[in-house]
């Protein structure tokens, strides 16, 4: 798991929590959308979020138990960062590669299942720390790239929005990638990603 | 040319249609405002009907197309799901 500084475990926590609220609730209106019309691509678009806000659950449990010390035994503790960080890994993965399948309209099943078997031999092959933040730039650049396209073709506020918040998280994963242990790049990383999904709240709101 | 209009987007079409006649249409006007054949219309028709979403009427010996307080409700739905499928472009 990357090295939360001390200073910042309960400003993550916090972060974490807001995260998972908007994509909880991102969620919840893509399975209201689901209910409601009874197309697919909603189904999948809210599991995709489900996916993202339970990462944030898991990372924000596992910094939880850290911060509150409930556990003395230092393998225990070890055992549990490692879970939780592959957990919180896996999740955004899966939530990110559905989103890429949805936006980029992929339906040929082959194709998904080579990327898929793709993405899983990186994860088990290549030193995982450093591979799922390599994954998920490349996810978060796809999403973006889509993103940037629809808001050019739908010059909305929301549109721009969304782009926005997908921009965040990107560079977020950038400064993941070259922060190594530095505290400061690691605390600066989070913030963008909490200010990507602080953007796609206003979006949300402005749903009417 | 314009693409292929999902059935998201033709349901709120024909609720839309149906709202801007102040809730009661005539099956003609549907059928203009809709943008969609006979054969097409008869089937969605049905379809938001069976769902109580619209109901027919007889008005004056004619029949018509009303917009009902489900209805109502699904097109506030339909309008936010348009918007979050515009800005996330799906």
């Amino acid at each position: 798991m990357s090295a939360i500084p001390e200073w910042f475990n309960v400003i993550s926590i916090v972060y974490y929590i807001i995260s998972f609220l908007v994509a909880g609730a991102i969620s919840f209106l893509g399975y209201k959308a689901y209910k409601l019309i009874k197309e697919k691509k909603y189904l999948n678009f809210s599991i995709a979020f489900l996916f993202i806000m339970l990462s944030f659950v898991v990372y924000a449990l596992t910094n939880l138990f850290v911060y509150l010390n409930l556990d003395k035994n230092p393998d225990r503790i070890l055992a549990i960062i490692n879970a939780g960080f592959v957990a919180y890994a896996l999740f955004t993965i899966a939530g990110y590669f559905l989103l890429v399948i949805l936006t980029f309209k992929v339906r040929d099943i082959k194709i998904i299942a080579i990327l898929t078997a793709g993405i899983a031999a990186a994860l088990a092959l290549l030193p995982f720390v450093k591979i799922y933040h390599v994954v998920l730039l490349i996810l978060a650049l796809l999403l973006s790239y889509f993103f940037y396209k629809n808001c050019r073709e739908k010059k909305t506020t929301n549109s721009k929005l969304v782009f926005g918040a997908f921009l965040a998280m990107t560079i977020s994963h950038v400064i993941h990638i070259i922060s190594g242990s530095d505290a400061i790049l690691f605390a600066v990383g989070n913030t963008i990603l909490v200010l990507g999904y602080i953007l796609l709240l206003i979006a949300l709101l402005r749903f009417k | 040319m314009s693409e292929r209009r999902s059935k998201l987007e033709i349901v709120g079409d024909i609720l839309n249609a149906i709202q801007a006649k102040g809730g009661t249409i005539k099956p003609t006007h549907l059928l203009y405002n809709s943008n969609l054949s006979h054969e097409r219309m008869k089937l969605y028709v049905e379809e938001l009907e069976g769902k109580g979403l619209i109901e027919e009427k007889e008005v004056k010996d004619k029949k018509m197309f009303s917009i009902t307080d489900k209805g109502f409700e699904f097109l506030a739905s339909f309008r936010k799901v348009k918007e979050m499928e515009d800005a996330f472009g799906i």
